[in-house]
């Protein structure tokens, strides 16, 4: 009975935001603004920007290359004058030293030769006398000076008529010594170049375009869908329509999805679009010989393209929410333009961070929505994408986009945003409503890490390992704490805790150990990974000439106080406010899976995570879990430093162990607790 | 009672005064066939109050019922028993009026056998034939309220929060909306009105509530008000009920 009731009320759901949907759709289609940017745009302008810049250099090369230079030559080397001057291109002047200089500066001439006396001596030889001969073999043709202003562009491009025919003319010289040495015709050159492409590695390829592709796709469907977002959120609250659905018997979820779709269907056909047309002008277009004919080790056929079309499907719905996330915290169009910068400078930075070789190579970036799908992108269009490498992209961003939506959809919910209702901190801590402070502080806090952490790990291991506990993990988490005005020892849980949650904390830290490494075990069947992985893990948990207790004190208990103050302290405390119980420990625990930035770490570090704010949330206190992560972590390092077999049975067995007393200490309930 | 509001408070924060209650324990009920007045100040609570009873703002405490549906635990029901118009509100300027009473109809859960009927009636009713397939970026402001009131009405609600419906209206197309007013009054629509425009709350009003700093000062009607108050005019009315209030 009451799931038909729920199953009609989803139905009814369904069908107003299909209503929602269809007219906003209308009402989009019906904006020249969203078409210009939907239709015309993807269409015309995209292509352009690929087809002007590689035409304009090609014809500008190509004339460059027809100008006629002015030489002049300065010395008496009639041969010299005579090939110079039957070379094409070349308009050839015999001038005096003492002026070259000037008509340089006046552009009279373009390049001056100056031809030394030894050279003309040298060059009108005959290698007949014996002499000569003995010239021959002991002195090299004297060197001739060019002078040229390099600064101008049209020199530069000309100079190869320059070259090409003084070249000739010492060929000619060639030529006359051989035969001089009786050597006769059988010349040639002594060093012959040939030029085999093998495919070069993604990373050493400097061509602009697989780097610039992925840019431009992603910059287009930003463009795209942020111009509906903003004018089918904010501009309903500006416009003062907003109330009217506010009062209309729809779930505020209903009318956030039917708008979300729209701004995804604009976006979608933004995407197909520019992808044809890209497509096509690559295919059929005037740059086909200078772009796809001249570049063979890039795919730009017709199953590349679709595949670059599978791939931006669920980032296209990432982008739409995250635009329609945006634009339902502004209140005005113009508060909405001032955040599509931020959001643009954003999105763009995440997309270069594929372009840098050091962090393309991180698996981490593989599950970052948009940096992902640019490597992707990159990757399809250089021949290098994997199966594996496609659907991790495809899913990590469809979860990413579902996740977003979903909380999107959530915001019409909140009355600070719809009527600028403003809450007082103290409420905001009561009701946990610190949602959008919370993302953008994560936000920050993981961009220093994904950054700053990588950069720092470069310089010196051990001392980044406590500079990002302290200063990227720690400190924000306080300053957090303080700008919501939080009380302290109530949201980061410093409260004694009862002895039987100690107890566990200390019996489960070696069997976390084991069952991270049975983890990953399982895990490396389906998701391997590689050997320059393994080493920088293993430098990173073991700096070579340290001793142990060093190690431990950097590696195990800086991160259990830092790591848990921020997880199970700051962010647990102000969630625990907003979500049930079951859903934060999740929460928390994927959010501290997510924070290790592997994508490898995710699901050991991910279920720690859930234990360890199980813990905190169990006994009310934040030290079992930092006992905890103490202990695992030291356990590990130990067992990394003396290399210890983890899989062998007596490990199993002490784990075992240690799991039955955990299970009897937190099974076991005192008289005065069973009414919790 | 088709309206019953009891004991609503709404608190609101400002970084200069703090935590202040918009709305402050505010009570009253209106009966079917009956225009019931809000007047007080900007910034009174009216506006927050009519908020939370169109279910848009949720109440800290108290409670509300529209036609025996409650405003918390049942705010789709409330809605569809309540038609709200502010002059707030605008209109989908890239629709037509007929695609919005549609729209509107279609989400209201208005029969859809009926709502063609229905949305045919409103136009004839609010002489809208010229321009309902005009769109509203195109239509005069008289012609846009003609539209705002008969999106409010499109599925028939037995109750009608209004909130300062003709603030920025000039004179004729305030008419207007008076003779809505007026006809729904006789077709046994509850109404709820707020308004900081005395004339207006006199002309209109079966009974009229004072509001000053989130409170109910006085409700009665104009009669009542004058024995209380003993001034004739209700701004003398006004003034001697919030200075008494507020001197005390």
């Amino acid at each position: 009975m009451s799931s038909s009731t729920t199953a009609m009320s989803n139905g009814k759901a369904m069908s107003k935001t299909s209503i929602v949907f269809l007219k906003e759709l209308k009402e989009v289609l019906r904006d020249y603004r969203t078409l210009i940017m939907m239709i015309i745009i993807p269409t015309l302008f995209y292509p352009a920007m690929l087809v002007f810049p590689a035409t304009f250099a090609k014809q500008s090369i190509a004339r460059l290359g027809q100008t006629t230079v002015s030489v002049g030559v300065i010395g008496d080397c009639e041969l010299l004058l005579k090939r110079l001057q039957s070379a094409e291109h070349l308009k050839v002047a015999k001038i005096d030293e003492s002026d070259y200089a000037a008509k340089l500066k006046s552009d009279e001439i373009d390049v001056a030769i100056l031809v030394p006396p030894e050279f003309t001596a040298a060059v009108s030889k005959d290698f007949t006398t014996e002499s000569e001969l003995a010239y021959l073999k002991n002195a090299p043709l004297p060197a001739l000076k060019l002078v040229l202003d390099t600064n101008r562009e049209k020199v530069l491009f000309s100079m190869a008529s320059v070259y090409s025919a003084i070249g000739e003319f010492q060929e000619d010289c060639i030529r006359k010594r051989l035969r001089a040495l009786h050597v006769g015709d059988v010349w040639e050159r002594e060093t012959k170049v040939t030029f085999n492409d093998v495919s070069p590695k993604q990373s050493d390829t400097d061509d602009m375009l697989p780097q610039f592709a992925p840019y431009l796709m992603i910059l287009m469907v930003l463009l795209a869908t942020s111009y509906p977002a903003i004018d089918l959120i904010t501009g309903e609250r500006q416009r003062g329509t907003l109330a009217l659905l506010l009062v209309a018997p729809v779930e505020r979820r209903s009318i956030m999805y039917g708008k979300i779709m729209v701004v995804v269907v604009v976006g979608a056909l933004t995407t197909i679009l520019g992808v044809i047309s890209i497509a096509a002008t690559l295919q059929f277009g005037p740059v086909k010989s200078s772009v796809v004919d001249a570049h063979p080790q890039f795919d730009f056929g017709v199953t590349a393209w679709l595949l670059i079309l599978l791939v931006m499907s669920p980032l296209v719905v990432f982008i739409s929410s995250l635009s329609v996330y945006v634009a339902a915290l502004t209140r005005t169009f113009q508060q909405a333009q001032g955040y599509l910068f931020p959001l643009l400078l954003v999105t763009l930075f995440l997309a270069s961070a594929a372009q840098i070789p050091e962090l393309a190579d991180n698996t981490f970036l593989k599950i970052v929505p948009i940096a992902n799908t640019t490597l992707c992108v990159k990757q399809i269009i250089t021949r290098h994408q994997s199966w594996s490498g496609i659907a991790i992209t495809f899913f990590s961003s469809a979860i990413a986009a579902a996740l977003l939506a979903k909380s999107a959809a959530g915001l019409l919910q909140r009355e600070d945003l719809l009527m600028g209702v403003q809450l007082s901190p103290k409420k905001k801590m009561e009701t946990g409503s610190y949602g959008r402070e919370l993302v953008v502080f994560g936000g920050i806090v993981f961009f220093m890490l994904f950054y700053f952490g990588q950069l720092l790990s470069l310089w010196n291991i051990m001392a980044s390992l406590v500079i990002t506990q302290i200063f990227l993990i720690l400190c924000p988490a306080l300053a957090f704490l303080r700008y919501t005005k939080s009380p302290v020892r109530e949201t980061l849980s410093f409260k004694r805790p009862p002895a039987r949650f100690v107890i566990a904390a200390l019996c489960l830290g070696f069997a976390t150990v084991v069952l991270s490494m049975l983890i990953l075990t399982v895990q490396t069947k389906f998701l391997p990974y590689s050997e320059e992985y393994a080493k920088q893990m293993q430098l990173m948990v073991m700096p070579p000439g340290r001793p142990l207790w060093q190690i431990i004190l950097v590696a195990a208990l800086i991160p259990a106080l830092c790591e848990e103050i921020f997880f199970r302290g700051v962010l647990q405390g102000i969630l625990r406010k907003n979500l049930p119980k079951q859903k934060l420990i999740i929460v928390i625990g994927i959010l501290f899976g997510i924070f290790h930035l592997s994508m490898f770490r995710i699901l050991p570090t991910g279920i720690l995570g859930i234990l360890l704010a199980y813990l905190t949330l169990a006994s009310g206190s934040i030290f079992p879990s930092m006992c905890l992560h103490f202990m695992h972590n030291g356990y590990y390092l130990w067992a990394s430093y003396y290399k210890v077999e983890l899989d062998s049975t007596l490990c199993f067995s002490l784990a075992f162990v240690g799991l039955v007393i955990a299970a009897l200490a937190l099974g076991w309930k005192p008289s005065k607790e069973e009414g919790k | 009672m088709t309206v019953e509001v009891k004991d609503l408070r709404k608190m609101f924060f400002d970084p200069k005064r703090g935590e202040f209650l918009a709305v402050d324990g505010i009570t009253f009920n209106c009966s079917q066939g009956e225009i019931v007045g809000l007047l007080g100040p900007n910034g009174a609570g009216k506006t927050t109050t009519l908020r939370m009873i169109a279910t848009i703002l949720r109440p800290d405490s108290g409670t509300a019922r529209i036609n025996g549906f409650e405003i918390t635990s049942d705010p789709q029901s409330v809605r569809k028993n309540l038609g709200f118009l502010s002059s707030e509100t605008g209109l989908y300027e890239r629709l037509t009026p007929r695609e919005i009473l549609n729209y509107f109809g279609q989400l209201s859960d208005y029969p859809q056998e009926k709502l063609g009927q229905r949305i045919e009636d409103l136009i004839a009713l609010f002489e809208m034939k010229e321009f309902a397939d005009t769109r509203c970026e195109r239509l005069s402001t008289g012609m846009k309220q003609k539209v705002s009131i008969a999106r409010a009405i499109v599925h028939d609600p037995p109750v009608m929060a209004l909130d300062e419906p003709t603030s920025g209206l000039d004179i004729i197309t305030s008419q207007n909306t008076y003779q809505f007013i007026r006809d729904s009054k006789a077709q046994g629509k509850c109404i709820i009105f707020s308004t900081h425009i005395m004339s207006e709350a006199e002309k209109l009003c079966d009974r009229i509530g004072i509001i000053h700093r989130g409170k109910l000062f006085a409700m009665g009607t104009l009669e009542e008000l004058r024995k209380l108050t003993g001034a004739h005019y209700l701004e003398d009315i006004f003034l001697a009920i919030v200075k008494e209030q507020v001197d005390v």
